[in-house]
């Protein structure tokens, strides 16, 4: 499918965005197999740019197959349209080039490198080394741990490298996938606040279990159900509609009751 | 691992692997190809170029009856790597005990020959059972290093002799008096040949046997995913021993019929080469197709015995050296063919009625 | 134990421990960065000594045997570069993902090599003249040590000591330490890490074709079967180390080399080399993933 053909589908099937402009990822009909599972049956959606865009959905939805399909780190057939330009056919190392950067879910960190070293593997972008002030800024810790093995860091640290490993990657797009999964509550704060710190006019993509984080970190939000895309629509529309929010995501806002109160 | 890295990985992603698959007519076929073998040694015809001499003379014999026992000893290692999906580097080990062990309980305690084979092939068991375990505590590429370090073991035992009963680089031959008159002499050929034929044809029965029983298709399902096999609750680790131990079994049986055809135990059976020389085979014909190996080992055991001699009688003359030296190679001419095979036809010969579209009774 | 035959046999053992040090680190590495089971490794050490062989014996114009051994040295390092580079841009690159059937090529490929060489030159030993101080002998605490082995041992280090700087020093060190943990993570970060696939391929068959060099010097002589012998004992080396791990191919080395030659000498020809197996099961019941490896694989 040419790039045109991929906007004008946007245009009449994507959901409504009258503030971003044009988006800058537009996914279409992306349909992934693992094995013999069928994950994703046929999965179209937007990203616009300079937002938060939280993508939802019960466990083993598809969320992070996704990401990896983005990616192309798993094998996947449908239309990506990254920045007016398809992707298809395009190998990971090149999609990451032409400027999308990743957070994985695990953080993936290179345990047997130092941080720096961690670091070091991604300050080829131009303008790397400005951007490694910030991200030491906004991790100090990192600074601090320069010369430490990123195995014998803790996890919420090991965050941080990842997060500021993606953040040195002058990036369009940011696919940030569970940044607090496995994390002590108190980290996650530390997490989101610096994740805050970071994204401010960035356009991310972020997969998040949790609902409080993805509220505090995301203005749009699609869900995904049984594989397909079953919302899409900004995120205090979600939240606004508790029976809908249990329905899609099996958490309502009762259980969340603690994240209103912290706001 | 990460969750990254498990992507993509795993066996069932190889082209060489095809899907399990059965067929009714196969023990027709086999069975007749077998009838039809069995009468060989009463066939005075003589085919030109394919053979030296008339079918029935001792010369093409001991060749198709090489060829027979590399057939069976290649089934033998089908079992393990195309349908357990273990790649075993150290084959030639169970090969040689089956060869070694025979002839060292006939030479050390006097033994009859049919006294000593059955007791070679419980000591392979027992020693298969024992080096698998230990073996079996890693998978993949390091099963495979650490199998090849095993055999090498032997290999290196046989052949610098430290003990003084294996004969060293040497070898040991045979002592025919501990064998009934029957297998021996260059007259009995036609009767070690039935003898190969049948080890050949029960191998093939009991391989077939194994991977249609209830533990044979756990042995498929390991291939395909071990991690599922122990989700289902069931130890993979039991039934990739048992899978071990009959394929080493059986090999050492076709080692003890090798015994008599070749006359002698030589370190080059223990060596790694006839493990990797038992892929060639096993692929060449296509792996996890028990008539395949079959195939594969038939047509490497003629093709080693007979090129030599076509080398000699003058057809490469014509030939410049570099390139009729190499020619002469049987391993060159099986090594160039298998790399071709597996880069692009990689189900092996076959497959090729398959890919050349030419249509057959399944296999 | 006297002190002349302890020193003898450590600077022996050492010697063999370079030997399969240059062997086992490229194949530990290719192991780690791509998973592949490369069997064509052999093949690479035995275009070393091939190549030396051929220079020594057929290029008599250039008279100094010393100048003649440095062009050999080149020449065959060269090759094995060549060779490495090829085997993976040819055959191996084309079925990534496939582990079997990159097993299967190398397979092939190593057994065709072996067969074409013994096509060529026969399976007979071929032996070579060597420059006159590596027939020297130097005395050390009373033991008369060949030169050479002195010689093999320096050259180990000195590329032990290389390699571990590029690994450590380098940007293609820093990609190729990363993708030994995590090779599709690195991808993820907008590195080709196909290029440090060649790349590894091609140092690790220059490194084993010095192997083949030195292995030449060492056994004196070179036959078409040496590097299938040798990748044998390159196999244990690595798997003892710890796979993708060349500071544990190193230590494992020199553990293998030195116990091969003292029980050799002590307990008879061959028992050496089956303690050195017995050795490898050890390691593997106490710790599967080897001396310094992270992970079992």
């Amino acid at each position: 499918m040419p790039a045109d053909h991929a906007r004008t589908a946007a245009a009449t099937h994507g959901p409504d965005r009258s503030i971003g402009g044009a988006p800058i990822l537009e996914v279409r009909d992306l349909d992934v197999h693992r094995g013999e599972a069928h994950i994703l049956h046929g999965v179209s959606f937007d990203v616009a740019p300079n937002r938060v865009t939280a993508l939802l959905g019960r466990n083993g939805v598809g969320k992070t197959t996704t990401l990896l399909s983005l990616l192309a780190l798993l094998p996947s057939t449908g239309e990506v349209v990254f920045d007016g330009d398809p992707l298809s056919g395009v190998p990971t190392h090149l999609r990451v080039q032409r400027g999308i950067a990743y957070v994985p879910e695990d953080r993936e960190v290179f345990s047997q490198l130092t941080v720096e070293e961690n670091l070091r593997l991604a300050m080829s972008w131009e303008g790397a080394s400005e951007r490694l002030g910030l991200v030491h800024e906004v991790f100090p810790e990192l600074k601090r741990r320069e010369s430490q093995k990123a195995g014998s860091l803790s996890g919420g640290q090991q965050q941080m490298l990842s997060l500021g490993r993606a953040l040195l990657h002058p990036a369009k797009l940011l696919l940030i996938d569970e940044p607090t999964k496995g994390l002590a509550p108190i980290v996650i704060t530390e997490v989101v606040d610096a994740l805050q710190q970071a994204t401010t006019d960035a356009t991310v993509l972020l997969v998040e279990q949790n609902l409080r984080v993805a509220e505090e970190l995301a203005t749009d939000a699609i869900v995904l159900d049984e594989g397909v895309v079953a919302w899409s629509g900004t995120m205090d529309d979600l939240v606004a509609d508790d029976e809908r929010t249990r329905g899609l995501l099996g958490v309502g806002r009762a259980t969340r009751g603690g994240a209103e109160g912290q706001r | 691992m990460s969750a990254v890295t498990e992507v993509s990985e795993g066996p069932t992603t190889s082209a060489a692997i095809p899907p399990p698959r059965r067929s009714r007519t196969l023990p027709i076929t086999m069975g007749a190809v077998a009838v039809l073998l069995a009468f060989v040694p009463f066939v005075d015809v003589h085919v030109p170029g394919l053979f030296g001499g008339e079918l029935s003379s001792p010369g093409v014999l001991q060749i198709l009856a090489v060829g027979l026992v590399f057939a069976g000893v290649a089934m033998s290692y089908d079992l393990i790597l195309g349908y357990t999906g273990m790649l075993s580097l150290g084959h030639a080990l169970y090969f040689a005990l089956g060869l070694y062990g025979t002839n060292l309980l006939m030479r050390l305690f006097e033994l009859s020959y049919a006294a000593a084979v059955p007791i070679a092939l419980v000591g392979s068991f027992v020693l298969a059972v024992v080096l698998g375990s230990v073996a079996l505590r890693v998978r993949g590429v390091a099963f495979a290093m650490v199998t090849l370090a095993f055999a090498e073991a032997f290999h290196v035992f046989v052949e610098a002799d430290p003990v003084g009963i294996t004969g060293g680089e040497e070898g040991l031959s045979l002592d025919t008096a501990y064998v009934p008159d029957i297998l021996t002499g260059v007259v009995n050929t036609r009767v070690v040949y039935w003898l190969a034929l049948a080890f050949a044809v029960l191998t093939f029965a009991i391989c077939r046997q194994a991977v249609a029983s209830r533990a044979g298709r756990v042995f498929q399902a390991i291939r395909e995913n071990e991690d599922r096999v122990e989700m289902l609750g069931l130890r993979p680790f039991n039934f990739k021993l048992l899978s071990f131990a009959l394929s080493a079994v059986l090999a050492s049986a076709g080692g003890a019929v090798y015994l008599l055809l070749v006359r002698g135990a030589t370190p080059g059976s223990a060596s790694s080469v006839f493990t990797l020389n038992l892929i060639i085979m096993v692929v060449l014909g296509g792996l996890g197709r028990l008539w395949g190996a079959a195939l594969g080992g038939l047509v490497f055991g003629y093709l080693q015995l007979r090129l030599p001699a076509v080398a000699r009688s003058g057809v490469f003359d014509p030939l410049p050296d570099w390139l009729e030296g190499p020619l002469t190679e049987p391993l060159f001419i099986l090594g160039t063919l298998f790399v071709i095979l597996v880069m692009f036809a990689p189900g092996g010969l076959a497959s090729l009625p398959a890919r050349l579209g030419i249509k057959r009774g399944g296999g | 134990m006297s002190l002349q035959v302890f020193v003898l046999l450590s600077v022996t053992g050492l010697g063999l421990a370079g030997v399969y040090f240059l062997i086992a680190s490229g194949l530990s590495l290719i192991f780690g960065l791509m998973d592949v089971l490369n069997l064509a490794h052999g093949l690479f050490f035995t275009v070393g000594g091939y190549a030396t062989w051929w220079v020594m014996t057929r290029f008599q114009w250039i008279e100094s045997l010393g100048l003649r051994f440095l062009v050999a040295f080149l020449i065959a390092t060269v090759l094995g570069l060549a060779v490495g580079w090829a085997t993976e841009r040819f055959f191996v690159r084309r079925f990534y993902g496939d582990h079997v059937t990159q097993i299967l090529i190398t397979l092939g490929i190593s057994l065709a090599g072996v067969a074409l060489v013994g096509g060529w030159f026969s399976y007979d030993p071929q032996t070579f003249p060597v420059p006159e101080f590596m027939r020297q002998v130097a005395v050390i605490a009373g033991a008369r040590i060949p030169v050479s082995r002195l010689l093999i041992l320096a050259i180990s280090v000195v590329l032990l000591v290389g390699l571990l700087a590029v690994l450590r020093r380098t940007r293609h060190g820093l990609i190729i330490r990363a993708g030994v943990e995590n090779r599709q993570m690195v991808q993820a970060m907008g590195i080709d890490v196909a290029k440090s696939f060649t790349l590894v391929f091609a140092v690790g068959g220059g490194l084993a074709a010095i192997g083949g060099i030195l292995g030449g010097v060492f056994f004196a002589g070179v036959t078409p079967e040496f590097g299938l012998n040798m990748l044998i004992f390159a196999f244990i080396v690595v798997v003892i180390g710890g796979l993708g791990s060349v500071e544990g191919t190193a230590l494992s080395a020199v553990i293998v080399g030195l116990t091969q030659q003292f029980v050799n000498f002590f307990a008879g020809a061959g028992v050496g080399d089956l303690t050195v197996v017995v050795l490898l099961a050890v390691t593997l019941l106490l710790r599967p993933q080897g001396l310094l490896g992270e992970v079992a694989r």
